[in-house]
């Protein structure tokens, strides 16, 4: 009791003080970074010190990417419209189960708190079809209605209206108030403390809730804060949402590589150029890296399109073209290239080890932590926006020929549909892909235009002009392979992710894990196998 | 003694007292009352608990394998077995569990520490408590975003300021021994002022002379608080532990934004997989066996908890 009395209250002061700081210091970065300048990568973009001139252009940008106040209305919208049917449901409900009498009573109370665990981001997908069947996709109202029931609140309204002593109903009754203004005018009063526990369970749930708007949300006109914020940053982030459209070009960083004698001219061409430069632009102090020579993506999507790249160009062929229900992971080629990858990390130490996200390449590159980066071709124009030192771009590095998987997705149209619709259908894909559509699209992510006219275009043969960086990706396409499509490709794509990055942590040698890969891509495919290649007549 | 059979004690014991009051001065309503008061929530119950988990169980029965064209047929419980003998289900079975006592023991004890330092109505408190409780009104998908960038190795945030201390970073999110603990970290920062709200509620209605009279016995704060605030705020943990495990199954938003799952598997979570077999795999079977199999097991966790937030066990102890 004396140290309570003495120490006690200075060191509470202070421990409170400190926790309080590193819980806002997230935030005092976010206020410090969103008035800096240069916003996609620099050495000192972590620093909690303001030591520029502080801009507001962030903001305008992040309000002229998003409609944000149509966002806070659709949230608010959902948030209060949730709440104020909730508090009605869970009353009645809570005021039920507390004080009436009627049988099956407490099995149907149990029946309630099922939906406790059940609740809808759990049953994400079949809630989904309901909502499509009573027609409330896209709308609000389709976000809404899963909420309007909740066990948990019944459970609290009714241990709330438990713990209120019946006297006071009782006395009411007696003054001959009927039941319905017993719940009204003493019970709900007295109820309050469970109803603004509950608001604030349910009010931040809800501000909080991603997946399931986003699954029932289609139109931006109905987004809420959440899918505006992740659609934001999504882009702002640059390269990862268009990383997908993956395809390797190798991006040499030229005032470094002149430093240290390389000729940018000739950026690395083969496997072991790209070796021996990595280790010679690889900036150590003692054990630890200053900038490492070369990084490339490891998360999942932009790691198999680039392993897939490296196989290729160790001759290597990575799938079945003309057969889904083959992928050649355990081949020379492929045990190569994840030998590769395996070397730069661990044991030439250029590369880091472990997965580094393709937004996190980018930054990296940008802040001088990384000389050379391979990276998909469709985040080419965020680089060539972003980067501040000179560059230059050069094919996917070659062992056996010069080859890379060329990305991009498929337009599609369902069946079943009327025939004035299906006429719309072709009208917008044809724009889509017009000569015009493609170039502007190609300008725009640096990716290049699927069509070849695009390129007798005046705008395009400027642009090209004016970047030659373009210019590589188009050329490399005289070295492009088909697309990776098989029975099950994301999954099978992931057989190769999860052991590559296995290797990427030092968790397994590069030679078990193509093994393993092909064990459970093999798996993967069976089903379409034993229904196709393995159906005998 | 098993779970339900606590609950149904807990939940019949409660009211058996009152039945016995004096009928004839109770309000009698209409006797189909019940029903009208509970319609509103069946029905939506009906639409969107038990019909889908309906039809999820019924999924879970039938295969019907993506693309290769053939109907769907019965295979009993194949699916279970197929997802049971999944290795990245087992994994994300296991992440889960990590990730359910990794968060909730350390956010809840957190949450309490917060509250009893800054619980008392005073100007220094108030500014503390809004710091602690910021998290908790930025949702979790942005919040994961700001986390992409202090998470980013060589010059995020946290390597930054590791490095001027001489300390070398880690790759936060890339390296499989460690992602899985810093979306934990992640997710403790989110989650502890939250629940540090309740337990100032709670704390606020624990009875002034309960405490005076042990001071008065010659108690110290450590007896105080291991004697009699705690035992008052047992339905408060009750209440905080069941809607952090509720958090654990159901909110994989930073999965989504800053690991996909990854470094091989290392931080796949229950509903991101079968957000995967359903959305990535086509796996319906699956993807419907998987998540019959992470309600069942979740259920009779939260029930356990709901059970001490019973004001009649609460108060019984």
């Amino acid at each position: 009791m004396r140290l309570e009395r003495r120490l006690g209250p200075a060191l509470i002061v202070a421990a409170i003080a400190a926790a309080a700081f590193v819980w806002a210091t997230p935030f005092l970065w976010t206020l410090v970074a969103s008035l800096r300048p240069e916003s996609a990568g620099s050495v000192d973009m972590a620093s909690l010190w303001p030591d520029f001139a502080p801009t507001l252009a962030n903001f305008r940008l992040a309000l002229e990417s998003g409609d944000f106040g149509l966002y806070y209305i659709n949230t608010a919208i959902v948030v209060v419209g949730i709440l104020g049917v909730q508090v009605v449901t869970i009353s009645l409900a809570g005021y039920a189960f507390a004080r009436l009498q009627f049988t099956g009573r407490d099995v149907l109370f149990y029946v309630f708190l099922l939906q406790l665990m059940l609740v809808p981001p759990a049953l994400i997908v079949p809630n989904l079809r309901t909502i499509v069947d009573l027609g409330l996709y896209d709308t609000l109202a389709g976000v809404m209605a899963p909420y309007f029931a909740s066990a948990f609140g019944t459970f609290l309204m009714r241990q709330t209206f438990l713990g209120i002593p019946r006297d006071f109903e009782e006395a009411a009754a007696i003054d001959g108030a009927p039941w319905w203004a017993i719940v009204w005018h003493v019970l709900l009063p007295l109820a309050r403390p469970g109803l603004v526990a509950f608001a604030i369970v349910s009010v931040t749930a809800q501000w909080n809730e991603f997946l399931w708007p986003l699954m029932v949300i289609n139109d931006p006109a109905s987004h809420t804060l959440t899918i505006g914020l992740a659609t934001f940053t999504k882009g702002a982030e640059g390269a990862r949402e268009w990383g997908v459209l993956a395809a390797g070009t190798l991006l040499v960083m030229a005032p470094l590589a002149v430093a240290f004698g390389l000729d940018t001219a000739n950026p690395p061409r083969t496997w072991a150029e790209l070796v021996d430069a990595a280790k010679k632009l690889t900036k150590r102090d003692g054990e630890k890296i200053e900038r490492h020579g070369f990084m490339m993506p490891g998360n999942y999507d932009t790691l198999g399109w680039l392993m897939s790249a490296l196989s290729m160009s160790n001759g290597g062929r990575y799938f079945n073209e003309s057969y889904g229900g083959e992928v050649y992971y355990d081949t020379p080629s492929m045990v190569g290239a994840a030998r590769l990858v395996e070397d730069l990390v661990h044991k030439h130490k250029v590369m880091p080890a472990g997965v580094v996200d393709s937004g996190a390449v980018s930054t990296a590159f940008f802040a001088g932590k990384a000389s050379m980066i391979l990276q998909s071709t469709g985040s080419l124009s965020f680089i060539r926006e972003n980067m501040k030192s000179a560059y230059s771009v050069a094919f996917v590095p070659r062992k056996v020929r010069n080859a890379v998987p060329i990305g991009g997705a498929s337009l599609v149209m369902f069946k079943g549909q009327s025939e004035a619709s299906q006429e719309a259908g072709w009208k917008f894909i044809r724009w889509l892909s017009s000569t015009e559509v493609l170039a502007g699209w190609s300008r725009f992510i640096g990716y290049f235009a699927p069509r070849k006219s695009a390129y007798d275009m005046p705008e395009m043969k400027a642009f090209i002009a004016r970047h030659p960086d373009a210019k590589v990706a188009l050329d490399q396409l005289a070295y492009a392979q088909p697309w990776f499509a098989t029975y099950q490709t994301v999954a099978v794509r992931k057989a190769l992710e999860d052991e590559m990055q296995a290797v990427l942590n030092g968790k397994k040698k590069a030679d078990q894990a193509v093994k393993d890969a092909q064990r459970k891509a093999d798996e993967l495919l069976r089903p379409y196998v034993e229904q196709t290649a393995l159906k005998l007549p | 003694m098993t779970v339900d059979a606590i609950i149904t004690a807990d939940v019949l014991d409660v009211d058996t007292k009152p039945v016995r009051a004096d009928r004839r001065r109770r309000p009698r309503p209409w006797r189909l009352a019940w029903l009208l008061l509970l319609l509103p929530s069946l029905l939506c119950l009906a639409a969107f608990t038990y019909l889908p988990v309906l039809r999820v169980v019924l999924d879970a029965l039938y295969a019907a394998p993506h693309g290769t064209g053939s109907a769907a047929r019965f295979v009993g419980l194949e699916n279970f077995a197929r997802v049971l003998g999944d290795p990245a289900f087992r994994q994300a079975a296991q992440n889960n569990l990590l990730y359910a006592i990794g968060t909730v023991v350390p956010s809840v004890v957190l949450a309490l520490l917060f509250a009893l330092a800054v619980w008392r109505s005073s100007r220094f408190n108030t500014v503390m408590r809004t710091i602690l409780f910021l998290p908790s009104l930025v949702p979790l998908v942005a919040a994961a975003s700001l986390f992409f960038f202090i998470f980013l190795p060589g010059i995020g945030l946290l390597d930054y300021y590791l490095g001027k201390i001489g300390a070398s970073g880690l790759n936060w999110i890339g390296d499989s021994d460690v992602a899985l603990w810093s979306i934990v970290g992640l997710t403790v920062w989110k989650n502890a002022g939250y629940y540090m709200l309740f337990y100032i509620a709670g704390l606020q209605a624990v009875p002034r002379d309960h405490i005076e009279a042990a001071t008065v016995d010659g108690a110290n704060a450590l007896q105080r608080l291991w004697h009699v605030i705690l035992p008052a705020l047992r339905p408060t943990t009750a209440f905080v532990v069941t809607i952090a495990l509720i958090h654990m199954l159901t909110s994989v938003d930073h999965v989504v934004v800053l690991t996909k799952g990854g470094p091989s598997n290392a931080t796949n979570l229950l509903l991101f997989y079968i957000f995967q077999e359903a959305h990535e795999n086509f796996d319906a079977g699956k993807a419907a066996a998987a998540t019959g199999i992470s309600v069942a097991v979740l259920l009779v966790v939260s029930l356990g908890a709901l059970r001490g937030m019973d004001p009649g066990g609460g108060r019984a102890s």
